[in-house]
């Protein structure tokens, strides 16, 4: 019984293959029977009796877990509930995980979730999760053990560089999609995406909009704000890209099988009619946005300041398994116009600015200006205004990336005179 | 996706044959069949289409581990290399750093280094956090895969990094693997008792303990007042030594019994006539890191009220695995039954608990009215070496041995 057990997937499997690979299919030959006995000797010694569905799952798992945390095994009812946009990982904990070593490592927190308030931090470890150790779990199962209702809390102890592990008890909140916000400074937009959402889109292009409604033809440009944007959905990503992007290519998928490979072009049409952008980064970039930055980047349609990015950039395939489920299998890397591979290289800033806090002088007395002086002359009305300190950045990133573009506005001013 | 639904079609043919032979398949069979076409398939697709080019043969370790961890903490494959490792290191080839470690929070915290050991002459201290072996990081690793991984061939090197308090940076210790002689069974005098440390059930264990009683036997005399049998932090090991310790210790009766998955497929072990201790008292020191075979010792003399366990509650390990070989590949670790002590329980999940609890607290004297501190004498060091702390529930043993033997030798008054 079981050499026929297991000679029958791999007579099965070597049936396919052609001649000139034969001695490769015999060491293959040699692993399915190798796992065919395996499998056979637990089903008959194991201490207790196992469903062999559980057995072969737990293998499959084994296998994918193998190879990366983004290959996963998803059954009939997990896979309808990613189509129907129930497995939102900002829910809950407001929270992007990846797997690292076989426990979770933290991408980013979402702006505003429990996570975020409690201070959680990219490349932060989540080792056990209600007493559960994490190891041993893949995403998925992670993904569901962080999630639970609104109110009830999840107690996670956390391994952090530097420091001796620590528990932290986050409650969990409703925390719902997250929107994308926009400001100006003077006459500089300010666009955030905290996560790409199948909407995101549309989100980005209202705030375009608003900000043209705001500014009109003194637009200067924007920011765009993908600091801690822990990633979302692909295919939003390629569609905000493609909005500031009139022709080209955008981003590429290298596969290794035939018909795995692709590259994204860009379609008529920009939103923003051409006027210079920022693009902001850090190690929180991921998934989505690294591919957002990396397209605007590569083309010249940004300049990308900050630090260089999370480098998580694998592209799935979904493929059936008759009746029992479905693989998520990564089947390709995404690589930049100019043939970065996020994966291996991420986005590289073209200015490099690390994370700092401003701190302003305080001011003791008010300062002493030609306006200030008794007796001077009134400003007359229509006349240059200094420019006010309203709002004065802490966030030292973003005030450069502010000043960067006023700069690029003022060339573009004077190459235009 | 085509060559998928094509390897599909292929699998399918092969089953139809199989299925359309004379021999009958029942329904629970078939489905094993579906299942492994499953997997047959899954790894077609990865073969065929994962990004980069995949190594077949870590693909069907790392399923058959993922099915075997899915079962049992103690289910586990080893491959090739790590089945020769596991067999040479009984010979006594292999070197180790000479830690006794715990695992704290997925990192592995050091109890203490041993003596005169390399990583004591490396610098590793008592309570340093080990994050890394190799630069690689023990996140992710059981106690026992990182055990195994600071194990390897003498005059082997291994860099830990490690964590120290009041240290910013973590540290880099390089270690010079060697021998760590740590035999099966130690044993000394306390007072007028036996004192024997079992640290491990290998096949030393039983002659060891019956050299222990012999030698201490004649060196007390008519003064022997009974035995102590430490077995804390003692992870197990061999079932038919501890078998054979109770059995030193038992006239008669059942010892332990294993229970496979079958019907009637019970094994009892019992215990033959002759007791070492000659009906004195006994004492089984136990721990929470008391497991498998120790707990085996413990419950068994408990259930025969043959000893009083003192301590904390044991483990609670109450499986018994079987080493496969699978060909040239290596071998499996198979949970295949379980056991139970003469009482009938069985220990899985529970562990022993102690006759009498004792925690290993730290004595504090009290300072006296004349605020000299206690001449008592102190209770008696854990291990060789002063600095070590004093083995608060050794001296529990002790003093109750002691008690015990004073009031069977009292008078008796009415």
């Amino acid at each position: 019984m079981r050499a026929s057990v297991a000679g029958i997937v791999a007579a099965a499997t070597l049936g396919l293959l052609t001649a000139d690979t034969l001695a490769a299919d015999a060491r293959t030959y040699t692993q399915l029977n190798l796992f065919g006995d395996a499998y056979d000797r637990v089903r008959r010694a194991y201490v207790e009796p196992v469903a062999d569905e559980f057995l072969i799952r737990s293998a499959i798992n084994g296998l994918l877990a193998a190879l990366d945390p983004d290959s996963v095994f998803l059954t009939p009812k997990d896979y309808q509930d990613l189509l129907a946009n129930k497995v939102r990982v900002y829910d809950g904990l407001g929270l992007e995980i990846t797997m690292s070593e076989g426990v979770a490592a933290v991408v980013a927190p979402v702006d505003g979730g429990p996570a975020a308030v409690a201070g959680l931090r990219t490349g932060d470890l989540i080792v056990d999760i209600n007493g559960t150790p994490v190891y041993g779990m893949n995403l998925t199962e992670t993904i569901q053990a962080l999630q639970g209702q609104p109110g009830t809390t999840a107690d996670l102890v956390i391994v952090r560089q530097g420091s001796d592990p620590f528990r932290l008890a986050l409650k969990r909140e409703a925390v719902g999609e997250p929107q994308v916000t926009m400001r100006t400074r003077g006459n500089e937009g300010y666009v955030r995406i905290p996560y790409f959402t199948p909407n995101v889109l549309a989100q980005v292009t209202k705030s375009v909009n608003d900000l043209s409604a705001r500014l009109g033809d003194n637009l200067e440009g924007i920011i765009l704000d993908l600091r801690n944007t822990p990633g979302g959905s692909h295919e939003a990503a390629l569609q905000v890209a493609d909005a500031f992007l009139t022709e080209g290519p955008m981003m590429g998928i290298k596969g290794r099988a035939e018909g795995d490979s692709k590259t994204f072009n860009a379609t008529p049409g920009d939103i923003l009619n051409g006027r210079p952008m920022v693009v902001l980064i850090d190690g929180g970039t991921a998934g989505a946005a690294e591919i957002v930055a990396g397209a605007l980047k590569d083309r010249g349609r940004a300049i990308a300041l900050g630090t260089t990015t999370f480098k998580r950039g694998s592209a799935q395939s979904m493929v059936q398994m008759g009746d029992f489920g479905y693989v998520q299998l990564t089947t390709g890397y995404y690589v930049t116009p100019k043939g970065a591979s996020i994966q291996n290289d991420g986005i590289v800033p073209e200015t490099v600015v690390e994370p700092a806090r401003v701190i302003l002088p305080e001011d003791r007395f008010p300062r002493r200006t030609e306006a200030t002086l008794r007796g001077a002359l009134d400003i007359p009305a229509g006349g240059r205004q200094a420019v006010a300190t309203e709002g004065a950045e802490v966030d030292y990133q973003l005030a450069r990336a502010f000043d960067l573009l006023h700069a690029l506005a003022l060339v573009r001013q004077i190459a235009a005179n | 996706m085509i060559r998928t639904s094509v390897v599909r079609a292929g699998l399918a043919a092969g089953l139809a044959c199989m299925l359309s032979s004379a021999v009958p398949v029942q329904a629970a069979e078939t489905t094993a069949y579906q299942q492994l076409n499953l997997f047959g398939n899954v790894f077609e697709l990865v073969r065929a289409r994962y990004a980069e080019p995949v190594d077949e043969q870590r693909l069907i370790y790392s399923a058959i581990n993922g099915m075997l961890a899915a079962l049992d903490p103690h289910s586990a494959f080893m491959a090739a290399q790590e089945y020769r490792d596991m067999q040479q290191r009984t010979s006594g080839e292999f070197g180790g750093l000479g830690l006794e470690v715990r695992m704290e929070e997925g990192l592995v915290r050091v109890s203490r280094p041993m003596e005169d050991s390399p990583a004591l002459r490396a610098g590793v201290k008592a309570n340093d956090l080990i994050t890394h072996l190799d630069g690689s990081p023990v996140l992710g690793l059981t106690l026992n895969e990182a055990v195994e991984k600071m194990r390897g061939r003498v005059n082997t090197p291994i860099d830990l990094t490690i964590q120290r308090e009041g240290v910013a940076q973590p540290v880099v210790v390089r270690v010079i693997r060697d021998i760590i002689r740590q035999p099966s069974v130690s044993y000394r005098l306390e007072g007028n008792a036996a004192y024997i440390r079992i640290s491990s059930f290998s096949e030393q264990t039983e002659s060891g303990v019956r050299r222990a009683m012999t030698e201490l036997r004649d060196q007390l005399g008519d003064k022997f007042e009974g035995v102590i049998l430490d077995v804390r932090n003692n992870p197990g090991g061999l079932l038919e030594q501890s078998v054979a310790v109770v059995d030193a210790f038992l006239e008669r009766g059942e010892v332990v019994s294993t229970r496979g998955r079958e019907q009637g497929n019970v094994q009892r072990y019992t215990a033959r006539r002759g007791d070492l201790a000659e009906g004195r008292p006994i004492i089984v020191l136990t721990n929470n890191g008391s497991a498998s075979a120790s707990e085996i010792v413990a419950g068994a003399l408990q259930d025969h009220k043959r000893a009083i366990v003192l301590g904390t509650t044991t483990f609670g390990k109450g499986s018994v695995q079987t080493i496969m070989p699978m060909g040239d590949q290596g071998a499996m670790r198979l949970t295949t039954s379980r056991y139970y002590t003469p009482s009938g329980k069985s220990i899985q999940g529970t562990g022993v608990v102690p006759d009498v609890v004792v925690e290993q607290a730290r004595i504090q004297p009290l300072r006296t009215a004349t605020g000299a501190a206690p001449t008592a004498a102190p209770p008696p060091a854990a291990g060789p070496g002063a600095t070590t702390p004093p083995d608060y529930q050794l001296a529990r043993a002790i003093d109750l041995l002691h008690s015990l033997a004073v009031y069977q030798k009292a008078p008796v008054v009415n």
